[in-house]
């Protein structure tokens, strides 16, 4: 997995939307143990206490949850993917209308343009 | 948290030149804190002073509540710019020396890091290019269960490849009583792994923030940040 | 702390030490077997001159480069112990190493000053040991065995106390002397590596001028008082006899004058010597 990570936003928030991504995308299972924050780290070589940041911020989303000796979990909650799931897919939507609006496309123009791609990539 | 380090009023001239200039300064355990600054900042200095090679002129310098001393060195781990080791030492006289000086080293950690970059403890350090000298030193100093490591440029001369060594090394031996101090202005290539940055030039500290902070209102990295404050 | 000092101290001089004492001894045995059967050949025939010529002019070159070799050793054996470590361990590169280890600075001037001591000691030993092997034949055996007692006998005549309390007097002077010397050695070098530029040259320089003024007192004292630095190198030259001259003779108060302040003299300025290096090693240290 490659944490590419860009250089205006805090580390840890960037983590946040790779692990978030991973989850979606189905690279952690519902249920499935998550590594160590140590080997989290090293494996998006940033610091242990930036990886920890990450986890709470994903714990409070409600995706991981943690047990109390056994480590962090995959959340199992189906209902809360899905939720997550189409949050982010809306965040992705609003930038991809922010970004056609400012090459000065009307709404029926990007329906019409998305329409035709869609049937073209079938 | 705990102070692990505190500077107040901390001054060092040589001569009639100052290299430091009334530092007040805290560190806690548990960060990873980047030292930086352009070169003659006084990053060196600041180091040599919490190792005891070097006196304060004016000030007060404290680890965990001392002045540096035999105590101190107990529990501070130091990687100098420079290689320290006779070059007609084996890695096994060095392993011998480390076991032998410091209670908190850990011998099969420094073997099994030796090991993993395929260096045999049988070789000689004159047989080793720089580069593989300096990571023997590295291996040594990480190897030590210190509260408090302080490394002077460990990115500095050397390959990426190598560079992510090093960078791993520190974040595999992280734990929450310790702090690691990194000097270096190769601020980009470390800056994933810091807590902590600390700015300094000409003797003074510019800014301490964390690079969480520096993301969040600046909205930039911090590499970007250090070429803004420091314009030529 | 200091025995780990000690260990390592050793470990690594000895790398150079025990070669060069090695080396002492095979020169020795080589020469003792030369002296044997080629410098006290007998020659029937020394009718040829040149050949004879030649044969004299190589003893005289071999007993040269022997004598060279001895004082080779000597003066490197001093100059490594008690400079060269000294400076290189502690005030270069490998101060770095050094000077982070849990050890007081304390520690580390004894540690080297031990391991200096033990090995000058040895040094002087084997080089008396190499002489006496080398001149041992039967002559002087029956030298010493004809005029031991006689030698031993006339000592408190000259020196006013007995041979068997002077000798042990001499070597612990001696002992002290070089401890002494040692230790002003690493206080010149001590302050002059406190300073920000020409480390060396300041540690020679204060070193001279340590010299100098011992000089000066020296004499003064001797001046004054007419007891003499007998035996001590490091409280200026030797002024043994300047002063009284008719007194010095079977003199058991003028013995104990010259020793007891040659002694004195030796541990005030060891003291004084180890008390400065400790601190140009903890308030002013400098590494560059």
């Amino acid at each position: 997995m490659a944490w590419i990570l860009d250089d205006s936003r805090p580390i840890y928030l960037q983590i946040v939307d790779v692990i978030k991504t991973n989850i979606i995308a189905g690279a952690y299972q519902p249920g499935d143990k998550l590594p160590s924050v140590r080997d989290l780290a090293m494996e998006a070589s940033v610091n242990p206490n930036t990886m920890q940041k990450a986890l709470t911020e994903l714990e409070r989303s409600g995706l991981v949850y943690t047990q109390r000796t056994s480590g962090r979990f995959i959340t199992e909650d189906t209902a809360k993917m899905t939720e997550i799931k189409e949050q982010l897919a809306r965040e992705q939507i609003q930038l991809f209308l922010k970004n056609m609006e400012q090459l000065g496309f009307k709404k029926e123009d990007i329906k019409r343009l998305l329409d035709q791609e869609l049937k073209g990539g079938q | 948290m705990e102070q692990l380090l505190s500077c107040q009023n901390l001054t060092k001239r040589y001569g009639y030149k100052t290299a430091l200039d009334s530092i007040n300064l805290t560190i806690e355990r548990g960060r990873i804190i980047g030292l930086l600054g352009p070169n003659g900042s006084g990053k060196t200095t600041l180091i040599k002073l919490i190792n005891g090679l070097l006196a304060p002129t004016e000030g007060l310098l404290l680890i965990n509540g001392a002045i540096p001393g035999p105590e101190t060195k107990k529990i501070v781990s130091y990687l100098p710019e420079r290689t320290y080791f006779n070059s007609w030492m084996k890695v096994t006289d060095i392993l011998d020396f480390f076991c032998d000086f410091y209670s908190d080293f850990d011998r099969n950690r420094a073997i099994e890091m030796l090991h993993r970059l395929n260096i045999d403890e049988k070789d000689r350090l004159s047989s080793m290019s720089k580069g593989t000298k300096e990571k023997v030193q590295l291996i040594m100093v990480m190897s030590r269960d210190a509260d408090l490591y302080c490394l002077d440029e460990p990115i500095g001369g050397v390959d990426p490849a190598a560079r992510d060594y090093i960078l791993q090394t520190i974040i595999t031996n992280y734990n929450e009583r310790a702090s690691v101090l990194i000097s270096t202005h190769l601020i980009s290539d470390i800056e994933n792994v810091l807590d902590d940055v600390i700015f300094i030039q000409n003797g003074h500290i510019r800014l301490t923030t964390s690079v969480d902070d520096i993301r969040e209102q600046e909205g930039k990295s911090v590499d970007a940040l250090f070429r803004e404050v420091f314009r030529c | 702390m200091l025995g780990k000092l000690l260990k390592h101290e050793f470990k690594a001089v000895n790398r150079l030490m025990i070669p060069l004492h090695l080396g002492l001894v095979v020169i020795t045995i080589i020469g003792r077997f030369y002296v044997q059967f080629v410098v006290n050949r007998e020659h029937v025939n020394y009718s040829n001159t040149s050949l004879r010529m030649w044969e004299g002019l190589m003893d005289v070159m071999l007993v040269s480069a022997y004598v060279i070799a001895l004082i080779a050793i000597f003066i490197i054996t001093w100059l490594y112990m008690d400079i060269l470590r000294f400076r290189k361990n502690l005030f270069t590169d490998e101060g770095y190493l050094m000077h982070t280890l849990p050890a007081s600075a304390a520690e580390h001037i004894f540690a080297k000053l031990t391991v200096s001591t033990v090995w000058q000691i040895i040094d002087g030993l084997l080089i008396c040991l190499s002489v006496f092997a080398m001149l041992a034949n039967k002559t002087v055996f029956q030298f010493f065995g004809y005029y031991w007692d006689d030698m031993w006998n006339s000592f408190p005549q000259i020196f006013g106390v007995s041979a068997g309390i002077g000798v042990p007097i001499f070597l612990i002077t001696g002992l002290l002397d070089t401890i002494a010397g040692t230790l002003i050695i690493y206080m010149c070098i001590a302050i002059g590596h406190s300073f920000n530029t020409h480390k060396i040259i300041s540690s020679i320089g204060i070193y001279m001028g340590y010299k100098f003024v011992a000089n000066l007192l020296s004499s003064i004292v001797v001046a004054l008082t007419s007891i003499g630095t007998l035996g001590n190198m490091n409280a200026g030259s030797l002024f043994f006899g300047v002063g009284s001259y008719y007194s010095r003779f079977n003199n058991p108060a003028y013995f104990w004058a010259n020793m007891g302040f040659s002694i004195v003299l030796s541990l005030a300025l060891g003291a004084g010597a180890f008390v400065l290096t400790n601190h140009f090693m903890t308030k002013r240290l400098n590494l560059e």
